[in-house]
């Protein structure tokens, strides 16, 4: 039931809208369309800018971007410490093994003198992966090569980053030293001098005299060298070049003696070499040596072999390490 | 069905696609707007000539005023608040005072010219014509309260398009259709 208020507000309603009122002139309608469609908005969205957010075409993009920051953190949620620190070692084995090839093919490609730089140099890269640094196998040279192979490693295991930033920095300045102790040239500088100046390096090291002397009269060294090391150290045929440096070196097939010994492991036995190797002090017993080595390799056609038994030893050196 | 479907735009939609430079948007938010709003001017304010000026003024303003758009409001609401304030700048570049009965070009109070008893007519018609003669009668705040009300707004948002508080609205509401209802009860009056 309405109020009486309530009546007289539909009447007065009533009759206003009973009085019927003039419409809009044409002549209005036609100014008002024309100045809207000579001052309709240029560009579209130009005034919805602030309000981009809103804006229906930005909703898949941020519906997948949300689904994948999702996805993401619950991967990272899924993931136990255990399994990472599994991956971490798996990560380690692999650039160790990384390390052997490379240090191979980085030996293989150089000259006897070289060799013994790059072989220093992976001693200390060895060291690194040992102390749980992970790099991507080649010598590390620099301050900033240790720092990132550091950070490499903070994703495996969080708990290890003090760690690695402490043995970073020792291995640092083991670095700064080694470097230090090396001549500043580079390789080819290294392997000149090698050969350009023979009664020098006699006079300073009779050793590399000697291997020296059993080069005489062959051909300096060529780019096949790197070749004929690869194909000396590689897996398959290591086995019979360590024999073959047994009877180079003591005058037995070391293999034979290192299962009779019990001690027949790929690295005791290279040890045992570099170590035997390590004993021929007297320059007349290395001379020997090598005779023997040019003796028992000019028989041999299994596969090629380094020019030099302390080439040959030198290949040896960071498997013994 | 086209047609169903059309009517189903709001207003804000089609003033965002003009805001996008979609003229034809406009020209059927215009069609939907500009009869209602030219009679809410004619009722408050008898001359022709000047209400032209003011819906024209008022559709301008919301052309410009296009790349602002905001629909945090109806649109009715923005367009309607616009055009009192296109009549109130009128009135007052007029000097037409508020509260004082307006004359006719000849000096008559407008408010004579209602009919009185003497000139009874009872048609629908001849009522509601009375009627804008007598809203000439109130106040320009009264008017405006009582008209926009009469044109579906809310007493909020009449207080938000005038500028004033809700029980202002209401007692300027109340005023003006007791005023009206006694002018036209006299008038009328057997």
């Amino acid at each position: 039931m309405p109020t009486k208020q309530q009546a007289d507000d539909a009447a007065l309603s009533r009759l206003l809208s009973q009085a019927e009122p003039p419409r809009s002139p044409q002549h209005v309608d036609e100014a008002v369309l024309r100045y809207a469609r000579e001052n309709a908005p240029d560009t579209a969205g130009q005034a919805a800018s602030s309000f981009w957010f809103i804006n229906r075409r930005w909703i898949p993009v941020l519906a997948t971007f949300s689904v994948a920051a999702l996805g993401v953190s619950v991967s990272l949620q899924i993931f136990s410490p255990n399994e990472l620190e599994q991956d971490a070692v798996a990560t380690l084995s692999e650039a160790e093994f990384g390390l052997r090839q490379e240090s191979v093919g980085l030996q293989a490609q150089a000259p006897a003198d070289e060799l013994a730089v790059v072989a220093d140099e992976n001693r200390l890269a060895r060291e690194r992966v040992d102390a749980g640094v992970v790099f991507n196998a080649e010598p590390l040279q620099d301050v900033d090569q240790i720092e990132v192979a550091a950070l490499s490693t903070q994703d495996a295991d969080q708990n290890d980053v003090a760690a690695l930033s402490t043995t970073s920095a020792a291995l640092e300045e083991e670095v700064q030293i080694a470097t230090a102790a090396q001549p500043a040239a580079a390789p080819i500088a290294i392997r000149d001098q090698a050969v350009a100046a023979p009664q020098a390096t006699a006079q300073s090291n009779p050793r590399r005299a000697v291997a020296n002397t059993a080069v005489a009269g062959r051909s300096a060294f060529s780019a096949d060298l790197a070749a004929i090391a690869v194909a000396a150290i590689s897996e398959e045929n290591l086995p019979n070049f360590l024999a073959l440096l047994g009877r180079v070196l003591d005058g037995a097939p070391t293999v034979e003696r290192g299962a009779v010994s019990g001690d027949s492991t790929p690295q005791a036995l290279v040890a045992r070499m570099v170590t035997l190797y390590g004993e021929l002090v007297d320059e007349g017993a290395l001379a020997a040596a090598e005779a023997r080595y040019v003796t028992v390799t000019a028989g041999f056609a299994d596969f090629e072999l380094p020019l030099t038994l302390e080439a040959a030893v030198n290949l040896l050196r960071p498997l013994a390490d | 069905m086209f047609k169903f479907l059309d009517s189903k735009v709001t207003d804000e939609s089609l003033m965002l696609k003009y805001q996008q430079g979609d003229s034809a948007a406009f020209e059927k938010l215009y069609g939907r707007h500009k009869d209602l709003l030219f009679a809410f001017l004619y009722r408050s304010h008898v001359d022709l000539q000047a209400i032209e000026e003011i819906a024209q003024e008022t559709w301008m303003a919301v052309i410009n005023a296009a790349e602002r758009y905001r629909p945090t409001a109806k649109f009715k609401t923005y367009l309607y608040a616009i055009a009192h304030r296109k009549l109130v700048d009128f009135w007052r570049k007029h000097k037409i005072e508020v509260l004082v009965d307006r004359a006719d070009e000849k000096g008559e109070a407008i408010v004579e010219k209602v009919p009185g008893p003497d000139k009874l007519n009872a048609s629908s018609t001849d009522l509601s014509m009375d009627l804008l003669l007598a809203l000439e009668t109130l106040s320009k705040e009264q008017q405006q309260a009582f008209l926009l009300r009469e044109e579906g707004f809310t007493r909020r948002e009449i207080a938000v398009m005038t500028g004033s508080n809700e029980e202002t609205i209401k007692s300027r509401i109340r005023y003006a259709t007791a005023h009206l209802k006694r002018l036209l009860e006299v008038q009328y009056a057997d």
